[in-house]
């Protein structure tokens, strides 16, 4: 027999069998856990956060995952923030109708053996009319002091980009000269010579040495000192310190300061959702098609067949760039798109072709002659000995629908709201992950499509051995 | 006629691995045959006399257990030639086989004649020519026409193909033929056309066969010497003119009494239960769940074949007295 | 011969199959061409012939599983012939099949009681518990025992025979008054066969039902069936009891048949068999005259010419063929 009666009991079996397919239903259980935990503790709050430029601010800019350290020699910096409460606060009013001085004093240790990658302070302040002077101070651990800036609070939620701003750098550049140093004033990097020990190469990030300050040693810690001068008694002001490691949580971050382990939490349901649902649908309506066109003959068949002829010429992906150009395409728009490009394809001929050697088998005769009715058979004696076959294409399309969703969201026609692994590796394409070498941004996401694909193809592969009669060892 | 021995088989044993088990597919066969003299081997399926075929022929599956034995072909023991030698000396040389199924043997995509000739230009070094020549003459022998060397195997009905396919089997002249159910497939009167073939090139050509069949009737049209198996065993093997008047196999007699008659009014008896796992065989005599007339010790010892009443040997307990006591 | 009246009557029937070859041309292979054959109630007919001779299309057009290309076929004095299949409902309640090969003639996803119970639900037959009552029944008549055991079994982890049994259950459950049986037995161990004909001797006996037991395998129709017809080539040649045929067959092809059937006696060996060379023709382009002639022993130069007609040459003996039938006789 072409298409041998196979249970899905036998099926099961054999998948619990054989150690490809336990592998592949092992991965798929932790992604279906993954998605689970993910879906049911955040929620669809993470796409909006996804895509809130503001919600990310914390962290740092296109940081490494933090167990990467392991692949560096030098200690990576860790993003270190002083909050408003960790600031000492001291306030002087000379009289009710006099200024108000504020003094937030943060301080901080800092022992690793590269540069942060950003510092920003934030400011936020309530005042009248007259917005306050504030006067910022970096105390080294040499003891040296470098003036920062001076400026006027224009809003009452500021902040001072310390390490781009260049009013910042020049009077950084001028502690450098007064140093005796001679840098080149448009390669001094802030940040970099801020945290660095006094000597020529102190402003470049390729040369300069860190000047440590360890908390265990005897060393004195770094201090940052916000004077503001207010014209209130019952104004005042708050700072936030963020030293911007380059090193963050499980994925790292990406340009956008975004924690990838959300985006990439989130992109598993949604690639699994996707891969399934667009397999599932493309599946059934392609088997009932070709056994419906197999078992009643004549016109239906051939209407069918030549459906599936010019569907199987259709390319997928000019066919989905043309209509992205006229709607705006969401990911479930894709999906339907694909869903409706695949109605008709291979699994149609080759039930079919199963279909028509079933058809000609004594049992399906015997039950015309005792009354059978034609969708009787087709529905109780046809379709349950073509179902496993069908299910086995199922799995193994699935790693097809991923890539494809990832692949169109390279070409950037997948949805521009929710993350996926799709979106993140396109993102991170033309981000410049790869010239730049924010390997994290591209290998993470690329892995994980791999994973899946490969856990569905595991499972198909089991199945083969028992559906593909040739592969049976007897 | 005292022709000389021309096959002596002893002990030989073919066993097959299966996922958990040791199918028992051959076990222990001794049998001779001499020239120009046919010997039947009749048992119902799954005894393991297609197994005994491939075990002669040396055609053996991957998952071989066992195979062991002595097999005398013309004073040379060939079982202990390697799988090369006998590929070139005895193979299709000295010893040929005509398979179940025959029609499917035919390649579907060469013509007859190259078929046919395959074995003379591969194996003798005949060039083409005179291969093809050969060819034709023996088709002719079984009954073809000359222009079937040009034709394709699926423009001929089946019997033709039966016949091409003996064609092949006979070409490079062997001693021995075993035809494995060579009529299976085919309708009443072509099957009786083939077997008049048979006659004919036995007595022709002297060709000694060794006619595999479930089919007891069908024996006697061919067979000097009927060899019955049960469960990879032989019970019995006499001469025809003896076994079909006197069977003395319980089993032999039991094969006997179920054949339908045509020409007399004797109402078949059926064999209750049935033959054995071949991998679990049971411990004895492996007819005795099935036998009436089994004693004590069938259950116990395993019946050897021993020589009763001249020529003929049986193996049970019911002859051999000397084991039973 | 007495009979209880006429269950199914055959007249002139063909059955042709449309096979094309080449672009316009449109060939027939003609598997049933003109057969008149009467089936009687409660009585099993066997229709006898090697492949290609008709008899299983023969079985199946009376089935009215093919429309037949001419003639007619009447059942119980209605006219089935060419009825459309949504008047054919009650038809395929009295009238079953039996097949050859009990390993793909049941549905393998079924349980032996859900394959007894389809018919009945079919044809909307009783509630659950009466089509309990039924298929417990029918498999006590074919002796499916233990039944518990076996109802739940499916056809894989059967015997041939005892999937055969579950064929002819399926077959008797909803009390049809005609069997084809197709080659029931011929797919079945030899010990086992002429159980099978027995046990369908008996059904036949306590049901009153008509069967057409189609085989190839003259030895066994003595055993179920009270008359037989011989079939070449599409054409009845030889109809009449079956014990007249075998003992006395008048036409060269039941003769050839006999003579090829093999029985066990060592004196075969000696001698060659008396039967016709050659094969059965092709239906697409069967030779002039009588199907047979190419091969008759007896060919005479009217039966390459002319086609002999099934007469009656002895009472309750018919033959088609001109050794028998007078041939200067004008035709009426």
């Amino acid at each position: 027999m072409s298409a041998p009666p196979v249970g899905f009991k036998a099926l099961l079996r054999d998948l619990t069998k054989s150690r490809a397919g336990l592998t592949g239903v092992s991965i798929l259980l932790a992604l279906t856990i993954v998605t689970a935990s993910v879906v049911g503790l955040y929620g669809y709050d993470v796409v909006t956060k996804w895509n809130d430029p503001f919600a990310w601010f914390e962290n740092p800019r296109l940081a490494a995952p933090e167990w990467s350290q392991i692949f560096y020699q030098k200690r990576l910096p860790k993003t270190i923030m002083l909050r408003e409460s960790d600031f000492i606060r001291s306030e002087y009013v000379a009289g009710e109708e006099s200024l108000k001085y504020v003094n937030l004093e943060g301080t901080f240790f800092y022992g690793y053996d590269d540069f942060p990658s950003e510092i920003n302070l934030l400011i936020s302040g309530t005042f009248g009319e007259y917005r306050p002077l504030v006067k910022i101070q970096w105390i080294r651990p040499d003891g040296n002091v470098v003036f920062c800036t001076s400026q006027v609070l224009e809003n009452r939620n500021a902040s001072i980009f310390i390490s781009g701003d260049d009013r910042v750098r020049e009077n950084v550049v001028d502690f450098m000269f007064a140093q005796g140093l001679t840098p080149d004033p448009k390669r001094v990097v802030t940040q970099v010579a801020l945290f660095a020990q006094i000597d020529e190469g102190m402003g470049d990030p390729t040369s300069a040495r860190v000047l440590k300050s360890d908390s265990s040693g005897t060393a004195l810690p770094y201090r940052i000192l916000v004077q503001a001068t207010m014209h209130g008694y019952n104004e005042t002001i708050s700072a936030k310190l963020i030293v911007y490691g380059k090193l963050y949580g499980l994925a790292g971050t990406d340009n956008r300061r975004r924690d990838l382990l959300i985006g990439i939490l989130w992109g598993a349901p949604v690639a699994l959702a996707f891969g399934l649902i667009s397999s599932v649908s493309s599946a059934l309506v392609q088997t009932v098609l070709g056994a419906l066109g197999a078992w009643y003959g004549g016109w239906t068949d051939e209407l069918i067949q030549r459906v599936t002829d010019v569907y199987l010429v259709i390319p997928f992906l000019p066919v989905l760039i043309t209509v992205s150009f006229i709607y705006k395409l969401t990911i479930w728009s894709v999906l339907i798109v694909l869903v409706v490009l695949s109605l008709f394809g291979g699994l149609t001929k080759s039930t079919r072709s199963m279909v028509l050697q079933i058809k000609e088998e004594p049992y399906i005769e015997a039950a015309v002659s005792y009354g059978a009715s034609k969708p009787r058979i087709l529905t109780l004696y046809i379709l349950p000995r073509i179902m496993p076959y069908a299910f086995a294409n199922i799995v193994s399309s699935v790693p097809a629908y991923v890539f494809l969703e990832a692949a169109l969201s390279l070409l950037g026609l997948g949805d521009p709201i929710v993350p996926t692994w799709g979106k993140i590796i396109s993102e991170a394409y033309s981000g410049g992950a790869v010239y730049y070498g924010f390997w994290w941004w591209v290998m993470i996401p690329s892995v994980l499509v791999f994973v899946t694909a490969a856990a569905f193809a595991l499972i198909a592969y089991s199945f083969d051995k028992i559906l593909n009669p040739r592969l049976r060892e007897e | 006629m005292n022709n000389k021995t021309i096959l002596s088989v002893e002990n030989l044993t073919l066993f097959y691995r299966m996922s958990n088990a040791v199918v028992r597919a051959v076990d222990g066969v001794s049998f001779s045959l001499r020239a120009g003299e046919t010997l039947a081997l009749v048992g119902e399926s799954g005894c393991g006399k297609s197994s005994m075929a491939n075990a002669l022929i040396r055609i053996l599956p991957r998952n071989v257990h066992t195979y062991s034995g002595t097999v005398q072909l013309d004073g040379t023991n060939v079982m202990q030639l390697d799988d090369d030698d006998f590929r070139e000396t005895v193979r299709w040389k000295q010893m040929s086989m005509v398979f179940q199924g025959a029609m499917n043997v035919l390649n579907p995509v060469l013509k007859i004649g190259d078929q046919v000739a395959e074995p003379l230009i591969i194996h003798n070094k005949v060039e083409k020519h005179k291969a093809l020549h050969e060819a034709t003459d023996i088709l002719g022998t079984t009954g073809l026409p000359d222009d079937v060397i040009e034709r394709y195997p699926h423009e001929l009905s089946g019997g033709m193909k039966q016949r091409a396919v003996i064609a092949m089997a006979l070409i490079m002249k062997p001693n021995v033929v075993i035809l494995d159910e060579p009529t299976s497939a085919l309708d009443l009167i072509t099957q009786a056309n083939i077997m008049n073939l048979l006659k004919d090139l036995k007595r022709e050509l002297s060709l000694s066969y060794i006619f595999i069949t479930h089919d007891l009737s069908l024996a006697s049209e061919l067979s000097d010497l009927v060899a019955v198996m049960y469960a990879g065993k032989l019970a019995e093997v006499s001469d025809a003119d003896h076994v079909y008047a006197e069977p003395l196999h319980p089993y032999t007699k039991k094969l006997l009494d179920s054949v339908p008659t045509l020409r007399t009014d004797k109402k078949p008896e059926f064999i209750p239960g049935a033959p054995p796992d071949l991998s679990e065989p049971p411990p004895g005599c492996r007819f005795h769940p099935r036998c009436p007339f089994a004693m004590d010790i069938c259950k116990a010892k395993v019946p050897e074949l021993k020589k009763q009443n001249g020529d003929r040997l049986v193996a049970c307990w019911l002859y051999d007295k000397e084991g039973r006591a | 011969m007495e009979h209880n009246g006429v269950a199914v009557k055959i007249r002139d029937l063909k059955m042709y199959f449309a096979r094309r070859s080449g672009l316009i041309e449109r060939r027939y292979v003609k598997a049933v061409d003109g057969v008149n054959l009467d089936l009687y109630t409660g009585e099993t007919l066997a229709v006898v012939g090697e492949s290609g001779s008709g008899k299983t299309t023969l079985g199946k057009t009376l089935l009215r599983l093919y429309t037949p290309t001419g003639g007619s076929i009447e059942f119980d004095g209605k006219d089935i012939t060419h009825k459309p299949e949504s008047e054919l409902k009650w038809y395929r309640k009295v009238a079953q099949i039996i097949y050859q090969d009990p390993f793909s003639s049941l549905n393998p996803f079924f349980s032996v009681y859900r394959i007894l119970e389809e018919p009945l639900i079919v044809h909307n037959v009783g509630s659950q518990e009466e089509r309990k009552k039924r298929i417990t029944e029918t498999m006590h008549d074919v002796k499916l025992e233990p039944i518990e055991d076996f109802a739940r079994k499916n056809p894989h982890m059967m015997s041939g025979g005892q999937r055969q049994r579950v064929a002819i259950g399926r077959a008797l459950i909803l009390n049809p008054k005609l069997i084809v049986a197709d080659e029931p037995v011929s797919m079945l161990d030899a010990s086992v066969r002429v159980e099978i004909l027995y046990l369908l001797r008996g059904l036949q006996k306590e049901h009153d039902i008509s069967f057409a037991y189609i085989t190839h395998d003259i030895a066994t129709v003595k055993y179920f069936s009270e008359r037989m017809a011989t079939m070449y080539a599409g054409r009845v040649v030889e109809l009449a009891g079956t014990r007249q045929v075998i003992s006395k067959p008048l036409h060269p092809y039941t003769q050839a048949l006999i003579e090829a059937i093999p029985d066990p006696d060592p004196t075969n060996r000696h001698r060659n068999r008396n039967v016709p060379a050659g094969e059965p023709p092709d239906l697409s382009n069967p030779p002039p005259g009588c199907n047979f002639h190419p091969r008759c022993p007896f060919a005479m130069d009217i039966c390459r010419g002319k086609e002999p007609t099934l007469e009656e040459v002895q009472p309750g003996h018919r033959v088609a063929c001109w050794l028998h039938t007078e041939y200067d006789k004008p035709r009426a």
